[in-house]
Order: structure tokens, then sequence, then C-alpha cells
């Protein structure tokens, strides 16, 4: 396919400036030092739970009982905006901060009910990665204990869960162990958010512009009166988040009252300006710009406080203000790169209390916010700019993990920007991430999606890229990986010791492959049918609870027709399900199939009961070195690619082959980030050479951990080999030495290996450079990690091949490089 | 001493094939772009400093990789020599251990050995099936990578060599060949029509010295240069920089004199290749002994600053990192 594009070079048109100096002016600039100080505490702070969006929360549902449910839960919304004390941390430039803390957790009392109860019964608080704890003293958690109760009776967990109970006779939530289910019911809605609207406009004329909705709506013989509440809702919460700004605005006046340094002084004055301006009004200046995104997405969570919220194309929606603050020399690049560093460290920021019951799920303390960088523009043309090159260097700078980066990538992508961004992403550990346009556009475009959306189209989260008028839900997760470990026993689950599956047949009466290989797609659909009826249930009651007024008043489709996203039933409204461990099945059934029907070194039985010991007793490292050296994917050999892609292909087709009650069908997608230590942490022991509990395959296009044995190439062919395109996105991580990236000739070169894997059909890659723990701990498993090759000139080697003094060499002088 | 004829004439293997000690994809420093490189076993010299020992012989000869030996004894039984025990490690743990005086590199017991520790390095491989190898990263290469032989010395195998480049040739694919230089003119006049680009060694300017470290004396080598360059094909001269070797001004002078003093347009300069002792692992693998355990890798300073020495001559410099 080919769009067409002109070649877009990074100049400011009016600045006088060209592109190398232009260029060099944003290389030159640096992290500003009250940002580097934060960077160093934050990484030790300890998160804190807080109540105050609870108490605001339950008062306001208290007091607007009987009214509508839209309106209930824009008056929940308003309250908070209202009241919540304001907060400017130290080191911002930009106003707001959920909380006063680094890392502030308010924890949803009334949506997610039972997640919060669950935490504050339990001893251990997680707040995203099972490693990191949050802290509240006892009396606050009985506050929160008390806000939960007042929203007993209306939380859309109970009611969805009495549904499935009714429907099932157990609580679905047993089956966790296979389903892999995200999360319980609520409004998950996700969809991209209209910046450029609001900065453009201001919140003003949005609310102006429901009013005359709703005027619209009195003088017609419309009878939905939904739409009337969701316009008045509209209203409600924008006004408040008006009140939110100008309650800032206020703070850093007070706070530039008592400050000794002249500097900061000017910056709350200045910062008071802005918030007394927007989001009410028009954006005047790149600063405003940025501020009106951040009390946007300050309104987003705190509507819904275990949604994040994502940036969307921040180098698009700003360009035309950074432009012409610098044109008139309002803003220099190193004030650009500040202002950037102070957003990017307010949204690394945030995070969420976890459900204690599924502690494994998030790896990182953050929660998963993405910002979208690069593409084409509505029209179709190439649209990276200075402002892209500058976010990509700003993130460099500060290097956090968090939030996480997407650089689109499409044909006309100029070729600096793609070297900046592989600088970054080396710099950073694979942020940003790279997502080719095409396949995107194909996808869309196949769906109906009109053009211009598509090609204005940003991610969302760990989540996939969607186009501007879309809204989006992830209905759970369906794992091939552990519908294997069942079919091997007939339908029982290993670790769970419960019979829950489909029962399949006993594996030792198997004659042939391809009866196994039946086995394995039967339980899948079993499990997709499942996961498909348990999500039809809870559809219309979700409706019945769940509303998002302030998501909904900037999403593109909602407003125009009066609906709340979380109806899930606009136009361009999709269901999607997670279809994992594709790789992991793929691998698995390769070696049964080698080890058990064609070279009969094992039979189905020793095989299994290797599997049952997770590999220990008598003959257990045996088989499993016997597991781990058959045919993987990853490798370029065909047999174990095309049926990696055949597995995703089915896996597509049966997901496809249900629909909503809305009528349209269940889509697929496989998102990436931690899902597989979850995944793996409640799977058995796999033929292909994995342990219990083991992390599955992380990604869902990368090669099992250690085994692709010639690199980066290799695994590019067997991706695409393995197609996937049935998926709307999926994640390929690919581990790099620190050796091939050392000097700017292998930087270029990584940046050509990229730009020929997307040509070529690559969905999407992000680059992982070993550190020097990764390579420990090759020193210890070595069987684990045979991929990792150490490249100079005229030499390569494994690294497992290399001397224990040199593996400590290499580890030295990667440490030093650093 | 000079070479045994047989080593200097041809191939030694089957014309149409040649053992491959190893196929290596997104090789990033050996040629421009990104390359596929093939390391052909066999070379004519033998440096004190080499870190792939493996690519010496002309014979498949047996590696033991014991960070990967499970010490699961299945190997014992695989070989008909007996040449294969089990010992135990003063950790505890057991391990294969090879007498070589027994064995005779036949290969038996490779495939006994389930977790890949024991590895034949030159298996025989055909030029379509080295072709092939180059072709697979077609997409990857861009205007600048392509195919890259290596050794050892490919130019042992010069019908070979020359086989597969009309290949690739013909199919687009850019060509490069890393050569001692060691080799016999015929050698090169059979690749130099197929061949873009030639990463040529150079070691000593001292033809004795020379002798004493890579078992050979320079003549041959800078003859072949001089009439490598007057053909007009691209070199791009490598300079493996071992200390107390070659690193003294001296020789670094003298050897920038040699290659500004060629007559070709097409001389890219020269690259340095710093010392490292990478290879000691493969060399235990072969249980051979590695002769400059003692060495110690240079400092970044000094070999920046004899790149900016041989810049200084007027011959473009660069450090392979
Ligand atoms: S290569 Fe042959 S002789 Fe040598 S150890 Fe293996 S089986 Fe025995
Ligand atoms: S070399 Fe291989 S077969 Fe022999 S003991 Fe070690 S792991 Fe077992």
């Amino acid at each position: 396919m080919n769009i067409a594009v002109k070649q877009n070079p990074l100049v400011i048109e009016g600045s006088g400036l060209d592109n190398e100096l232009l260029l060099k002016s944003i290389d030159n600039t640096v992290l500003d030092g009250s940002l580097d100080s934060w960077k160093k505490v934050q990484v030790d702070d300890t998160p804190v739970i807080r109540t105050e969006r609870a108490v605001l929360a339950a008062e306001s549902w208290k007091a607007s009982r009987g009214e509508d449910i839209q309106i209930r839960r824009a008056r929940l919304l308003a309250n908070i905006l209202e009241n919540l004390t304001p907060q400017i941390q130290p080191w911002q430039l930009l106003a707001g901060s959920e909380s006063q803390d680094i890392f502030g957790v308010h924890p949803d009392v009334d949506l997610c009910t039972t997640i919060t109860t669950d935490a504050m019964t339990s001893e251990f608080l997680p707040i995203g990665s099972p490693e990191v704890a949050g802290i509240i003293s006892e009396e606050e958690r009985q506050i929160l204990l008390q806000c939960v109760e007042v929203f007993r009776g209306d939380s859309v967990f109970e009611h969805v869960e009495s549904a499935w109970l009714a429907t099932f006779g157990t609580n679905p939530m047993n089956w966790v162990s296979t389903l892999h289910y995200m999360g319980k019911p609520g409004p998950y809605v996700r969809g991209p958010i209209q910046f450029e609207k609001i900065i453009k406009q201001g919140l003003r004329a949005l609310i102006d512009e429901a009013s005359a909705k709703i005027e619209e709506f009195k003088a017609s013989s419309e009878a939905d009166i939904d739409k009337l509440y969701f316009w008045e809702s509209v209203i409600i919460v924008n006004e408040a988040l008006i009140t939110y700004a100008h309650r800032h605005a206020d703070h850093a006046e007070a706070l530039a009252l008592t400050c000794d340094d002249e500097q900061r002084r000017e910056d709350l004055l200045a910062m008071a300006e802005v918030c007394r301006h927007v989001p009410e009004h028009p954006a005047r200046s790149m600063q405003e710009g940025m501020q009106t995104a951040m009390f946007m997405l300050l309104a987003v969570k705190l509507e819904t406080p275990h949604l994040p919220g994502d940036s969307g194309r921040m180098d698009q929606y700003l360009w035309d203000l950074y432009k012409a603050d610098i044109n008139e020399g309002r803003l220099d690049q190193q004030r650009a790169v500040n202002l950037f560093d102070s957003y990017l460290a307010f949204r690394g920021g945030v995070t969420s209390l976890n459900d204690p019951n599924f502690i494994d799920m998030q790896q990182t303390v953050t929660q998963l916010n993405l910002i979208t960088l690069g593409g084409v523009d509505r029209s179709g043309n190439g649209a990276d700019n200075a402002l892209t090159y500058l976010f990509l260097h700003a993130a460099g700078l500060l290097a956090l993990p968090e939030p996480h980066l997407t650089l689109r990538w499409h044909r006309q992508t100029p070729r600096n920007i793609m070297r900046k961004g592989h600088e970054t992403s080396v710099l950073v550990g694979g942020n940003p991430q790279f997502v080719n346009d095409e396949p995107v556009l194909e996808y869309w475009a196949a769906r109906g999606v009109p053009q211009e959306n598509i090609n204005d189209q940003s991610g969302i989260g760990c989540l996939p890229p969607l186009a501007s008028n879309v809204g989006y839900i992830q209905l759970g997760v369906v794992s091939q990986a552990k519908n294997l470990e069942l079919i091997l026993h007939n339908g029982h689950d290993q670790l769970f010791d419960a019979p829950i599956g489909l029962q399949t047949g006993d594996p030792r009466e198997f004659e042939t492959f391809e009866q196994l290989l039946e086995a394995h797609k039967k339980q899948h659909e079993f499990w997709i049918a499942r996961l498909t009826r348990m999500h039809r249930i809870s559809y219309s009651i979700e409706n019945k609870f769940v509303r998002t007024p302030f998501f909904s008043s900037v999403h593109e489709d909602c407003m125009e027709l009066g609906r709340d996203l979380a109806f899930r039933d606009l136009p361009h409204f999709y269901h999607f399900m997670n279809d994992r461990g594709c790789i992991d099945a793929a691998d698995s059934l390769i070696a049964i199939k080698r080890l058990v029907f064609e070279q009969k070194l094992l039979t189905m039985d020793e095989l299994i009961t290797a599997l049952d010991s997770d590999f220990e007793g008598k003959r257990g490292e045996e088989i499993r070195q016997l597991c781990l050296a058959q045919d993987k994917y990853g490798n370029d050999i065909d047999e174990v690619d095309t049926l990696a892609g055949a597995l995703g292909a089915f896996g597509g087709a049966a997901i496809r082959s249900h629909c909503m009650p809305d009528g349209k069908p269940i889509e697929t997608d496989r998102p990436g980030v931690s899902w597989h230590y979850f995944g793996g942490a409640v799977t058995a022991a796999l033929p292909n050479g994995r342990k219990a509990r083991e992390p599955l395959n992380d990604a869902t296009l990368s090669p099992m951990r250690g085994q692709d044995k010639d690199g980066p190439t290799t695994v590019f062919r067997s991706a695409i080999k393995a197609g996937f395109r049935e998926s709307l996105y999926n994640v390929l991580n690919q581990r790099i030495s620190p050796s091939a990236v050392k000097s700017a000739e292998t930087m270029d070169k990584l940046v050509g290996l990229t730009q020929a894997y997307m040509e070529n059909g690559g969905m999407h890659v992000q680059y992982n450079i070993v550190d020097t723990a990764t390579m420990r701990k090759a020193q210890e498993v070595p069987e684990e990690n045979k991929d990792l090759v150490v490249r100079i000139g005229g030499f390569s080697a494994y690294f497992v091949q290399l001397t224990r003094e040199m593996q400590d060499d290499v580890i030295m002088r990667n440490e030093q490089d650093v | 001493m000079g070479l045994p004829e047989s080593l200097l004439a041809t191939d030694q293997t089957e014309a149409h094939t040649a053992r491959v000690s190893n196929v290596q994809f997104y090789n990033v420093h050996d040629g421009p772009g990104i390359r596929t490189v093939v390391f052909l076993k066999g070379c004519p010299l033998t440096c004190k400093w080499c870190s792939n020992p493996e690519t010496i012989s002309t014979q498949q000869e047996l590696g033991l990789n014991r960070s990967l030996c499970t010490g699961c004894g299945a190997c014992l039984d695989a070989c008909p020599q007996k040449a294969i025990s089990l010992i135990k490690k003063p950790c505890g743990r057991r391990e294969a251990s090879v007498d070589r005086g027994l064995c005779t590199d036949c290969g038996d017991c490779v495939a006994s050995c389930i977790p890949k520790a024991l590895t034949m390095y030159g298996d025989p491989m055909s030029v379509e099936q080295v072709f092939k190898e180059f072709q697979k990263d077609k997409m990857f290469f861009g205007p600048e990578g392509g195919a890259t032989f290596s050794g050892g010395e490919a130019l042992l195998h010069p019908d070979f060599v020359a086989e597969v480049f009309a290949l690739c040739k013909a199919d687009g694919i850019h060509t490069c060949l890393e050569t001692t230089g060691s080799v016999s003119r015929r050698a090169l006049e059979k690749v130099l029509p197929v061949t873009d680009l030639f990463l040529f060694d150079l070691k000593h300017m001292d033809s004795e010295i020379h002798r004493l470290w890579t078992g050979a004396p320079n003549t041959l080598i800078h003859d072949n240069a001089r009439w490598l360059a007057s053909q007009g094909v691209q070199i791009l001269f490598r300079v493996p920089l071992i200390p107390g070797f070659n690193d003294c001004p001296d020789n670094v002078q003298a050897m920038a004199a040699f290659v500004g003093g060629l007559d070709s347009e097409n001389i890219d300069g020269i690259e340095l290749l710093p010392y490292h002792a990478m290879g000691t692992g493969k060399y235990q693998s072969l249980d051979q002994d590695y002769l400059l355990c003692d060495l110690k890798v240079p400092e970044e300073a000094l070999v920046e600053a004899l790149r900016k020495e041989i810049s200084a001559l007027g011959v473009p410099c660069s450090i392979s990192r």
C-alpha cells in the first residue's frame, strides 16, 4: 500500500532556523535541575493511599440519591473537582497533581468497589507492581471501607457477579486461572480524547455546544431522555473542571506569596495566569496547551481512578502553539524541553491500587498511559515535526520507563526522527516503541472507519492504536497456553486442582498430532464462548450502573450523538478479546509432535508425568532439556512459525464468530506489557520446557525467552511469516545486545533494521537493550539465555560461549557505558 | 618460513562445498550496513591473538561448550572412540570431558547431546545452501548491507566463494570479502569480478615480526594488497591492534604510509580493531591453550591517539566498536 505523503523537513516556518540548526538547538538542551532531583527521589518513593476523593464521592452520592445515573455520576465528579485540594508540586512547571505525594493513589470506591474492599482487608496493598506496597493508616482504611458502603447496591460489580452466579452456578472468578480475566466488570471503556478540539476552542465552547444541543432537544420531538441527561452532565462536569483550574490559579498565587526564590515565584505567577485562562478558553501558548491537556487527564483519572487516560498526539495538537511561541520569541527550546519533561514527570507518577487478587497482573508501579508521536495528519500527509523530535529528545533526558511513547512509523517518516527515536529507545530501554501505521490503517478501513479518523489514530495504554472516533473495551484474555495445559489433563486445571475446562479426552489415547490439535482448538473455542457469554450478560447491567460523563464529553462521537461512551453502542464502538499464549502453544505443540508422535522419544504419559512434577524427579531435567531443544518459533523454521500463525488465525476467527448484543462481532487484539507474568503465574509446566508459574512469553510475537538463536533479523522473518493480521495489534519485544548499539554507525543500522521490518509488514517492535542484570542471570541459567550475543568487529559469540572471566568483563564494560 | 604450497593452492574441499563454522545474521561490524557473515574453515596463518580458533583448521572439529553441559552422560555411549568421560568439578557438578588424543572429530556424539553443549564446527555446505543463507536477510540489507565471507581465510576456497558471490551479484546482493591477504594471486583473480569490497587485514609491516606472531611473513600479503589496489576494487584495510605487537608508533606510521602510498582511488582507509580476549571460551571449547592469556586490552585513549596519528598522515581511520 502506498500512502501519498510528501517528505516533511523539520523546519519551523518563519523561525529563520534551517533544519540542522534547529535540531542542534534541540540536541543541546539538558535536563532541568529540579526535575533531576525529582527523578532521584521518586525512584524509592513509597506510594501513599489517600481518602480525599473517596469521601467527596460518597458525600455526593448520598446527596444525589433519586436522580438519574448520568446526572449522579456527573455530580460525583463535580463534587471532587470543586473540593479536592489543589496541588502544585515544587518541581512542576505545569499545575496539577492528584495528591500531594509523588505517587498518590485515590482508590476507586464507587465503580470497582470490590477491589477496594479486598485491598483494605488485605495486609499487602499492591500498587502496580507486586513488589511495591502502598501505605495507609488504620483509620483511613476504615474511612475507605465506609465510603464503599455508600455505594453498596449501586455498584456494577455486585450486580454482574449475581447475574453470573445465577447463570453459571459459580462465580466465574473461580475460573480466573483460565480466563486470566483482565479485570472485573466495570467502566473500562477507552478511546482517544479530543485534546485538539478543547485546546483550540476551550471548555466554554464545549459547554455552549451542550447547551445548544439541549435547546435543540427541547424543541424537537425526540423522546430519548438519556440524551438530554447526557448533555446536562457534560455541562456539570466541565463547569466543575473550570472551577478546578481556577482553584489551582488561587493556589499558585498563594504559593507565590511565600516563595523566596525569584525564578520560582515568576513560574508560579505564570502558572496562575495560565490556569485562569485554560482550559476554559482557547490556549494561547504551548504551556497553556499542555496545561489544558493536564487538567483533562486529571479529570479522567478522578472520574475513573483505575483508568489513567492517554495523552494522544501531543506533537500534533501542540505544534501550532509551539511554532507561534518560537517565532514570537516567547519560548526557547530549553524551556520547551523543561515543560515537556515536567509533563512526563506528572504522567510518570500516575498510579492506582491493584486488585490484591490479581497481584501479578501489572509489573510497573505506574499506570500505563501513552503518548503518541509522529504519523500522518488527517489527510494523510507526513506529520512528523520538530516537536516530535523535541519530545523524543526530552524523553531521553528524563529517561523514565513511564509514560510510554509510541512513534508511529509510516513510509515517509524522516530518517532523523527515526534516528532520534532509536537513540531515546536505547537510553530509556524500549521507550518509544515503534508502531507501523499500515496494518492499523488496513484494519480499521476494513471495518468501515473513515480514512481521516484512521490517519488521526493514537494509542491507548498498552492497548492498540485506535482511530480517533473509536470506542474500545477489552473484555478479557483467553490463553492458548493455559488451554494447552487443560487438554493435556482432559480439562482439569493442574495448578488449582479443579475440573474447570472442557473434557477433550485423555491425551494418552490420542493417536495423531491432528487429534491433539483438534482438542486444543475445541478447548480454546470453549473458553472464548464462555467469556463471550459472561460479557453478553454483563453488558446490559453495566449500562445501568456505569457512566463516564467527562470522558464522553471529550470523545469524538459522543457529543454529537448525545450518548455516554459507557453505553458501548456508538457506531464505532468495538469489543475486543485478547488472544494470548499463541507462541507458547505453538512451541509446545511442536515439541509434542516431535517427541511423542514423530521421533517417539517419549510417550505422552512420560511427558505428562514430567510436566505434572514440574520437571522434577528422576527424568525431569532430561525431559525438560529435550523439550527445550525442540524447534522454537523465532528461528525462521517454517513449520513452527506457520503453526503459530495458524493458531493466531484460528483464535481470531473463533473470537470473531461471536457477537455482542450491539450486533457487532467481537474483535481480536494482542496487546502486551506484563500480562505474561500473570498468565504465567496461573499456568502449569508446558511442553516447550517452561516450568510451572514462570512467566509466559512476553508480548505476543516475541520468541520464547532465550530461544531465538540467530538474532533480530531471524526473529523478524518468523514474525512476518506468522502474520497475526487477524489481530489489530501485536507486540514484539526484541532483545538487543549493548554491543550492537554502541556506536553511531551501529545505531544507524538498528534504524535500518526497524525500517526494513516495517516496510515488510512488521507491526510493532520495541527494543530492550540487554542489561547487566540479564547477563548475570545468563551466567546462572545459560540454557534459558542462548540468544545473547556479543558482537565485536571480526568476532561474534554467544554470551554463554564466553569464559566466566570474559562474561564478567562484558558485564563490567556494560556497566561503565551506562 | 614460507607456507606449504598445498595451503596456498586452492580448495581444500570439493569445489561445490565448503566447511562453514558459523553463519551470523545481523552482523553490524564487518562491512557496511546490515550483513550476513559466513565463516569458512581453514586459515594459512596462526595468529597468536586469534579470537576465532575454530576457523583455523580446515577440518571439522568438535566443540564442547561447558556452560551448557548438564553432565547427563548421554554422549559417553555415543562415542565410538570412548573419548568422552565425565569429570566431577570442585563445585560438585559433573561435566563432560573430551580426550582429544582419542577423539577423531567424527561428530557421532553431537546428536546425543540434547542441550547442544557438543557442537560440530565446520559442517559442509553447498554453494546453493550458502547462497540461500545470504538471501534470507535480503529484505534487511538495504542499499548498503549484504553478504560477507570471512574465516579463517575464505580464499582457501576461491571457487566456492566466487560461485556464491556470482549468485549474489546476479541477485543484487552487495558482496564483501574479509581476507588475510595470505593467499594465491589466482584466488584473488577468481573472486575479483564478483566482490564489491575487500576487508583486507594488515598486521605488521616488519616481515620477521609478522612471521613470529602469525606464522608467515608479510611479503605475499603486501604484494597482494598492491595488486588488488591496482585493480581499482574498493578496499578497507583492517588492523587488529595487538598491544606489544603492532601498536608502536613506528609500525603504525609505516602502515599508514603503506596504505597511503597505494595507487587507487578506492581505498577506504584503515579500520582499527582493538585487541580483546573474548575468544578464550572458544579455545576452552576446543581444549586448546590460549597463548596470550596475560595480554591486556588496549586503553581507549591509546587507540584514539593512534587513530589520530594515522588520520594525520592523510589516511582515513576509524575504530571498530
Ligand atoms: S567427535 Fe567422535 S570421536 Fe570425538 S568425542 Fe565425539 S563421537 Fe567421540
Ligand atoms: S556434553 Fe551433552 S550429552 Fe555429554 S554430558 Fe554434557 S550435556 Fe550430556
